[in-house]
C-alpha cells in the first residue's frame, strides 16, 4: 500500500465540515465579473517560471476557478478583497502570485506522501461532490481547480467544503470560488427570453402545418377506411419488407413507432400517389394511438437509458 | 434531318417542361408520361423549401433552483477549403440537423409524451446528456429555436422545449488541477470537447 492510499483511507476517519462564508458574494461576483473583462474570450495571468520562461495562467470564460487554501492565506485573503472590490488589476496581481506559486512548486517535482500532505478536501455542493480528495500540499499550501459553468446563479448556500486529515492548530481549509459567466450569443439570448429559467418544463410548439399536411388530411378524408388499411399494407410491404408481419397482426400500435422512425421525414411530394399520402399520414396517427394506448407515462427526469428502456417496452408489447 | 429532330426533341422538351412547372391538371397529365421524371421542377426535391434556420440548445439544472444559461450546439460550422478533402465532423453535424428536422416533424402529430419515445428525441437527449459537464450539473434539457435569418423582423420562435432528463455518470469530467503546466492544455481540450 503506498503512502497516497493510506492518507486517503484514514481521511475517511478525520472529517469535520466547514461552511464558506466567502460565497455569500458569489453571486454578486458572477453578475460583475464580466464587466471585468468583456470583451476578452480568456483571462491571461502571465507568470514567469524559476528558469525565466514563461506560462500564461487562464480562467476560461464559463468556468469556475476553485482555490482552496487555508483561510489566512495572504495570497487568497488578497484574492478574495480584489474579488469583492471587483478590482481587476489586483485580482489579475493576486492570480499572478498563485500562479508563481504553482510554478515553484512544480519544480520541485514534490511527490505527495504523508509528510508533505498539508490537508485534503472534498467541495461539496447540495450532495454532490464537485471536486474530490484535492490535495493542499505543505510547500505549496493551495490547490486551485477549474469547473466548466455555463452562468446562471449559483446558490451560495448549497457549497461546503469537507476537509479531511485536520491538523492540530491548523487554521481550517476554505475555498474561494470565482466565476466567470460566458458571454451569450445572440441565440442564446433569444432562448433566455423565450425561456427564462422560471420556465422549466417541456413544451411543443408545432411547426408551421406545411401545406402537404392538409392534403393528407384530404386524401384521408377521402379514401375512407378500407383504402387507409390498403395504403398501410402497401406501405409497409414496399418501404419495410414487413408485409407479412403486417397482414398477420394487422395494425399494430407498435409497429407506428417503428413506422415513424424508419420513415425519417415522412416527407409528402405532389408526385405520390394517394396510398402514399395516406401511409405517410399513418405513419403519425398510429404513433399517436400507440402512445395514448400504452397506458403508462414516463417518469419525470427520466435518463436516456430510462427512455430507451420505456422504448423497448413499447415495442416489444 | 438529324438536326431537326434534335431542335424538335428539345423544343418539346422545354415546353412540357415549362408547362409542368405549376400544380393542376396539365401537370399532372403530363407527369403520367413521365416514369423516368425527365422534366425538372423549379422546386427540385423540395416542394417546401426550408425558410427558417433550426438551432438546438441545453442548458443543465444545478439544483431544484437553479439552472444554468443556455448554450448552442452549432448544427453547422464556417467551411474552409480544406473541408472539401477531410471533414470528419460533417457526419456529427449531419445526424444533428436530421434528427432536429425529424423532431420538428413529429411535433405536428405527436404529443408531448409520445415525442419522448421517438428516436430523435432520444437521439439529441443522448447527445446533449454526453457532453462532458461538472458535478455540479444534476439533469439537463434541450430546445429547438426556429430563427429566420439575419435580415427579417421575424423574432425566433421556440418549438420544442424537452423536459429535465436525469445525466448519466458518463456525462461528468473530474475538475481539473489548474496549474500553469495544464491550464491551457485544459482550457483547449474543453473547448474541443465542446460541440
Amino acid at each position: 500500500m503506498s503512502d497516497t492510499t493510506r492518507v486517503f483511507r484514514s481521511a475517511e476517519l478525520l472529517e469535520r465540515h466547514q461552511y464558506i462564508s466567502e460565497l455569500a458574494e458569489l453571486n454578486r461576483i458572477a453578475e460583475n465579473w464580466s464587466t471585468l473583462d468583456r470583451e476578452a474570450h480568456v483571462i491571461e495571468f502571465p507568470i514567469r517560471r524559476p528558469t525565466g520562461e514563461p506560462v500564461v495562467l487562464c480562467q476560461q470564460a464559463g468556468s469556475i476557478v476553485t482555490v482552496i487554501a487555508r483561510a489566512d492565506d495572504a495570497d487568497l485573503v488578497a484574492l478574495r478583497e480584489a474579488a469583492h472590490d471587483l478590482d481587476k488589476d489586483r485580482i489579475f496581481s493576486a492570480y499572478a502570485r498563485l500562479g508563481n506559486r504553482v510554478v515553484a512548486a512544480a519544480d520541485r517535482a514534490m511527490s505527495i506522501d504523508l509528510g508533505t500532505v498539508h490537508g485534503i478536501v472534498d467541495v461539496v455542493y447540495g450532495d454532490r461532490i464537485i471536486i474530490r480528495n484535492a490535495v493542499v500540499d505543505a510547500e505549496t499550501g493551495f490547490n486551485i481547480f477549474q469547473l466548466s459553468f455555463d452562468g446562471g446563479d449559483v446558490d451560495v448556500t448549497a457549497f461546503r467544503v469537507v476537509e479531511h486529515q485536520v491538523r492540530d492548530g491548523a487554521e481550517p481549509l476554505t475555498a474561494l470560488l470565482l466565476v466567470k459567466p460566458r458571454e451569450l450569443s445572440p441565440i442564446e439570448r433569444e432562448a433566455e427570453r423565450l425561456s427564462p429559467p422560471r420556465a422549466t418544463g417541456d413544451t411543443i410548439t408545432p411547426a408551421p402545418r406545411a401545406s402537404f399536411i392538409d392534403a393528407v388530411a384530404n386524401v384521408a378524408e377521402n379514401v375512407g377506411h378500407g383504402a387507409v388499411k390498403a395504403a398501410e399494407v402497401y406501405g409497409c410491404a414496399v418501404r419495410f419488407n414487413i408485409a407479412q408481419q403486417q397482414q398477420a397482426a394487422g395494425v399494430e400500435a407498435q409497429q407506428g413507432v417503428e413506422h415513424v422512425d424508419q420513415r425519417v421525414g415522412g416527407e409528402v411530394t405532389a408526385e405520390m400517389t394517394a396510398e402514399e399520402v395516406a401511409e405517410v399520414g399513418l405513419v403519425g396517427m398510429r404513433s399517436v394511438i400507440a402512445m395514448a394506448g400504452s397506458g403508462t407515462t414516463i417518469a419525470p427526469g427520466a435518463s436516456v437509458d430510462d427512455l430507451l428502456a420505456y422504448r423497448a417496452s413499447l415495442l416489444s408489447r | 434531318m438529324y438536326t431537326t429532330a434534335v431542335i424538335v426533341v428539345f423544343a418539346v422538351w422545354l415546353l412540357l417542361t415549362c408547362l409542368t412547372q405549376k400544380e393542376g391538371p396539365v401537370n399532372s397529365a403530363v407527369r403520367r408520361w413521365d416514369p423516368l421524371s425527365l422534366l425538372p421542377r423549379w422546386t427540385f426535391f423540395a416542394p417546401n423549401p426550408g425558410t427558417t434556420d433550426h438551432h438546438l440548445l441545453y442548458r443543465d439544472r444545478i439544483d431544484e433552483h437553479t439552472l444554468t444559461h443556455w448554450r448552442e450546439i452549432p448544427l453547422s460550422e464556417s467551411r474552409s477549403l480544406l473541408g472539401a478533402f477531410w471533414n470528419p465532423g460533417k457526419r456529427n453535424k449531419k445526424a444533428l440537423t436530421d434528427a432536429a428536422n425529424t423532431l420538428l416533424l413529429f411535433t405536428r402529430t405527436i404529443s408531448l409524451p409520445g415525442l419522448k419515445t421517438t428516436l430523435p428525441y432520444i437521439a439529441l437527449m443522448n447527445y446533449v446528456s454526453a457532453i462532458p459537464r461538472s458535478h455540479m450539473s444534476e439533469a439537463t434539457q434541450f430546445l429547438v429555436l426556429d430563427s429566420f435569418g439575419y435580415i427579417t423582423e421575424t423574432e425566433p420562435r421556440l418549438v420544442v422545449r424537452s423536459e429535465f432528463h436525469a445525466l448519466p455518470a458518463r456525462a461528468f469530467v473530474a475538475a481539473t488541477p489548474w496549474d500553469p503546466l495544464t491550464a491551457v492544455a485544459a482550457t483547449t481540450t474543453a473547448l474541443e470537447s465542446l460541440p
